[in-house]
């Protein structure tokens, strides 16, 4: 039953996944349209895909703590 | 691999005191870095030789990041970012070398983002004094009091989840790559996994490294500014 549990947490992934492509199709989009603004791009999307990754770790967490030690 | 229950003692001091195996970890790297630091800032000369210039460097980087996303009149917390980056990098970077990063560590990420917690409120105690620092939690309405105490407690929170979960799935990724091309023959686990441990360890732990520190400015900007 815990690893049916663990499997479901996994798939906070699909959001992750989602997003952060959403986000790297956009920062594409923008350093097209201005090519010297790419590094000031770059940092930013990077931040921001740090940040959106982490909810998907969330659920990784909870599924290793379901795994590991429930 | 369990990532709640690792603890296994070295030594239980006068009050039990168990010291595991990440504390030992990051003592090598604290004893590492303190003699380099010493070693390296020995003759600073007017005109930089080379590794003087590499030094200056470093600063003006984390000079530049101070600066940019926090303003000028917190120049004076360059030295506590500097030193949150360069022990973070080293730390992460340990997955490298075939030592289990600390940070894969529940506490010791706890005990870092314990500490910007400290630093964050205290920063804003200091700017604002006491009574416009607990005045801010009922801004710009009452109602919102709650909702202002959940947000400070959970931004370390969240900073020590993000930095243990990251490192905890890339150590055992990189783990399991190694068993996994073990038990084809033993050749192969020598030059594939470089990529992997590319990926993983050297990628994963620049980037993990980068958010903590971005987000601990902001933060430190963000919340001495709120009130």
């Amino acid at each position: 039953m815990n690893f049916i549990g663990a499997g479901i947490a996994v798939l906070s992934g699909i959001g992750a996944g989602v997003g952060i492509g959403i986000a790297t199709g956009k920062a594409i989009e923008a350093t097209a349209r201005q090519p010297e603004a790419a590094g000031k791009i770059m940092s930013t999307f990077i931040l921001g895909a740090g940040l959106a990754e982490a909810t998907a770790i969330y659920g990784l967490v909870i599924s290793f703590i379901l795994i590991f030690t429930v | 691999m369990g990532p709640v229950i690792p603890i296994f003692s070295f030594k239980i001091g006068s009050f039990s005191l168990i010291v595991g195996k990440a504390i030992i970890w990051q003592w090598v790297v604290i004893l590492i870095l303190g003699i380099a630091a010493v070693l390296l800032t020995r003759n600073l000369k007017r005109n930089p030789n080379k590794k003087q210039v590499v030094l200056e460097t470093l600063y003006t980087t984390v000079e530049d990041l101070v600066k940019s996303n926090m303003g000028e009149s917190y120049i004076s917390y360059i030295p506590y970012i500097g030193t949150l980056m360069v022990y973070l990098l080293v730390m992460n970077l340990l997955g490298l070398v075939g030592i289990e990063p600390p940070t894969a560590n529940l506490s010791v990420t706890t005990g870092l983002a314990i500490s910007t917690f400290i630093v964050i409120n205290a920063t804003a105690i200091k700017r604002n004094g006491v009574l416009k620092f607990i005045k801010g939690f009922a801004q710009p309405y009452a109602a919102m009091l709650p909702i202002n105490i959940m947000e400070r407690v959970i931004v370390p929170l969240s900073l020590a989840l993000r930095l243990f979960g990251n490192m905890v799935a890339a150590a055992l990724l990189v783990e399991l790559l190694y068993h996994g091309l073990g038990q084809i023959t033993f050749i192969a686990g020598i030059g594939l996994p470089i990529i992997a441990h590319g990926y993983f360890d050297l990628f994963d732990g620049v980037i993990q490294m980068i958010v903590f520190s971005m987000l601990t400015m902001i933060n430190i900007k963000l919340t001495s500014e709120h009130n």
